[in-house]
């Protein structure tokens, strides 16, 4: 299992738009993968899941992969927040 | 006697009788319908149907966006098919319809309240917002369970009065509207989408008309009169006969109104008034040719859009459009107004977030900037279009300027594009007008500023009055707030008048108020020379300028603007008006 920590830094959160790539990305990998605020954790490869988790702007939240390619898994999602998940905003 | 009458507004002139079909919109109360245990597979099975459907009616749709819009655009469709086919979503669903053997209506009602309930808990208003989506989603499938109802809209195969709760314009450009001989609406106002529809294609319409769709429903025959905005259920014969003598009373009234469509417009004494047309949609046009109109004072591209939509009409899909438009009007002018959709769907799903105040929001100019892409192809298709015909005779008009900065950037674009077109091999036009809608009142107090950077102003009172006024009209308990005499609003049309003959560029007016025979020849009066309105307004408007005397207009203007309330406007043009129709024997 990896472990690794981000954080939201688009003005709406973790929107649709953003929870849809979220998905997308994490369905490329066969781990298990979570995403987690304080609070709660959810399956980043379900959109309801991840649009239900209370994340707003500068929330700190976790990423936790456990598999086979989990080492990947956490590097593209981390890769996906930090880029505000292209949309620059 | 008739079963039962109901009482509505009138928006759109004449009279319907017909068999009613109802269409509601609103979500109707969900049964709870046990099923059998030899069904529930056949239950189940039945909403994973569904799910289906919509997702792969979602992937269509997103498929359209991304080729038109590009991936950004198409996002909102990868989340809503993602919804759609979510575990957690189906899942329950589907353990809720074996474990309580309930129908799928119920338990997806059921399932998505809970998800609601849990995204409501949530305090962030980003955060809630979210649920929009869910339900967004909900509904297709509740639709694709129910085999969608707007389908059987699509194919009626008889003459119908549609009876509606509240109808998406959306949803009418899909109709076969040479079916529909009227329309009863619960809900939707004077200036609704679907009300100018409906006037542009000379059916009658009814709004207001609460209870409407529950007493359709138990109805064979209804009647209704646009004019007293009465609703008749089952109509006893007489009644029907009643209402048959004044259809056909009506209809010579519009013949007689024909004969004057070949006159020029112009007063008593001589002073020449222009006639020109607001057109949504093709069907108008025809109306605005056999009108004789003096050209398209205001061509809305919105329905451009609602026809491609959810997709993007392309730069060639503009371009065919609008060439259909010029070589129809035989070298009349044609304004074109660049896209506004302000609070409508399309915009929220580029804007990715809804509007707490749309009208305030995103739209007209705005949105324009804010889209270069949509922008960029629109403007290219006129500039092009412009360099195919005469030049002068294509105008651009940007909505919902409230600041010079936006026309000198809007200015800015319109040439960087005629060069990129020109560097593409592209003929481009020496000159194309630019005009800016005078609609938010700070652009009506710029006027004398404003009218040395455009070509051309074009009021829209509509919008003028409800930001000048802060009202929303289609909001029942301030509608009487929203006074097209109200002198605030006089004094800004003059203003722009003013600032147009100051600096000899041509000034329009393009809202409902040019069409109103009330205020026409006031109008008139304060010097204004160009009035577009609704194709259908043309023969009833041409028919009043021809029985006024200039003169007496701008006396009548003098009067206007020393009174400082709109209730004594109002009084007097009435007075005035009743004089000159008791004079000239004009029914308007």
């Amino acid at each position: 299992m990896k472990i690794e920590r981000v954080q939201i830094c688009n003005r709406l959160g973790l929107h649709a738009r953003a929870a849809a790539k979220v998905v997308h990305a994490a369905c490329e990998f066969q781990s298990e993968i979570f995403l987690g605020t304080d609070e709660e954790e959810v399956n980043a490869k379900s959109i309801l899941g991840l649009l239900t988790l209370a994340a707003t702007e500068g929330t700190p939240l976790s990423i936790r992969a456990s598999g086979v390619d989990e080492e990947a898994a956490i590097k593209a999602l981390v890769a996906l927040f930090q880029n505000k998940f292209g949309e620059g905003g | 006697m008739s079963r039962s009458q109901l009482k509505g507004m009138g928006v759109s002139p004449g009279i319907a009788i017909g068999e009613p079909v109802v269409h509601e919109t609103r979500p109707m109360a969900t049964l709870r319908i046990t099923v059998p245990t030899s069904r529930i597979d056949a239950e189940v099975e039945r909403f994973r149907k569904a799910v289906a459907d919509t997702v792969e009616r979602i992937r269509e749709n997103r498929e359209r966006a991304s080729q038109q819009m590009g991936q950004e655009f198409a996002a909102i469709f990868d989340a809503h098919q993602l919804i759609a086919s979510d575990a957690s979503l189906t899942g329950p669903i589907e353990e809720t319809i074996r474990s309580e053997q309930v129908n799928a209506e119920w338990a997806l009602d059921q399932v998505v309240a809970h998800l609601v309930a849990r995204f409501e808990a949530l305090t962030d208003v980003y955060l809630s917002d979210r649920k929009l989506d869910v339900l967004d989603v909900a509904t297709q499938i509740m639709n694709a369970l129910h085999g969608l109802d707007v389908r059987l809209l699509e194919n009626l195969d008889r003459p119908v009065v549609l009876v509606a709760d509240d109808l998406p314009a959306s949803t009418v450009v899909h109709l076969p509207l040479d079916k529909v001989l009227g329309f009863a609406l619960e809900m939707g106002g004077p200036t609704s989408h679907t009300t100018i529809i409906a006037r542009s294609l000379g059916i009658p319409v009814i709004v207001g008309a609460h209870g409407a769709c529950q007493a359709a429903q138990q109805s064979r025959i209804l009647a209704f009169d646009a004019f007293e905005g009465k609703i008749i259920f089952d109509p006893d014969p007489a009644e029907v006969s009643e209402f048959q003598s004044r259809q056909r009373e009506y209809q010579e009234q519009q013949g007689h109104l024909f004969h004057v469509r070949l006159l020029p417009t112009v007063t008593r004494d001589g002073h020449t008034i222009e006639l020109l047309a607001n057109i949504d949609l093709a069907a108008e046009l025809e109306q605005a040719v056999q009108w004789n109109v003096d050209g398209i004072g205001l061509y809305r591209s919105e329905f451009l859009y609602m026809k491609t939509s959810p997709g993007l009409p392309s730069e060639e899909d503009h371009l065919a459009e609008y060439r259909a438009l010029v070589s129809r009007m035989d070298g009349r002018p044609v304004t074109i107004r660049t896209f506004d959709l302000g609070g409508k769907k399309l915009a929220r799903e580029v804007i990715g977030s809804p509007e707490a105040n749309p009208v305030l929001g995103l739209r007209g100019i705005r949105l324009c900037l804010s889209k270069p892409d949509f922008f960029r192809t629109q403007l290219r298709a006129v500039l092009r279009l412009a360099a195919e015909c005469e030049s002068g005779r294509v105008k651009i008009m940007f909505p919902l300027i409230s600041g010079i900065e936006e026309v000198r950037i809007a200015r800015l674009l319109v040439r960087q594009l005629s060069e990129e077109l020109r560097r593409e091999g592209h003929r481009v036009p020496d000159h194309v007008p630019l005009g800016a809608m005078v609609e938010v009142p700070s652009c009506a107090v710029m006027a004398p500023e404003l009218a040395k950077e455009v070509d051309f102003l074009s009021i829209g009172t509509n919008d003028l009055i409800q930001y000048a006024l802060a009202v929303d009209r289609s909001n029942e308990l301030v509608a009487s707030y929203y006074q097209p005499t109200n002198p605030a609003i006089l004094q800004l049309i003059t203003r722009v008048i003013a600032a147009g003959e100051a600096e000899g560029i041509e000034i329009s007016m393009c809202g409902e108020m040019a069409a109103d025979p009330l205020i026409v020849p006031v109008l008139v009066g304060f010097g204004l020379k160009k009035l577009s309105m609704n194709p259908q307004s043309v023969p009833v408007i041409r028919n009043l300028i021809r029985q006024l005397s200039f003169r007496e207009s701008v006396h009548m203007a003098r009067q206007v603007a020393r009174m400082v309330t709109a209730r004594d406007v109002e009084e007097f043009l009435l007075e005035r008006l009743a004089i000159l129709l008791a004079k000239a024997r004009i029914r308007v």
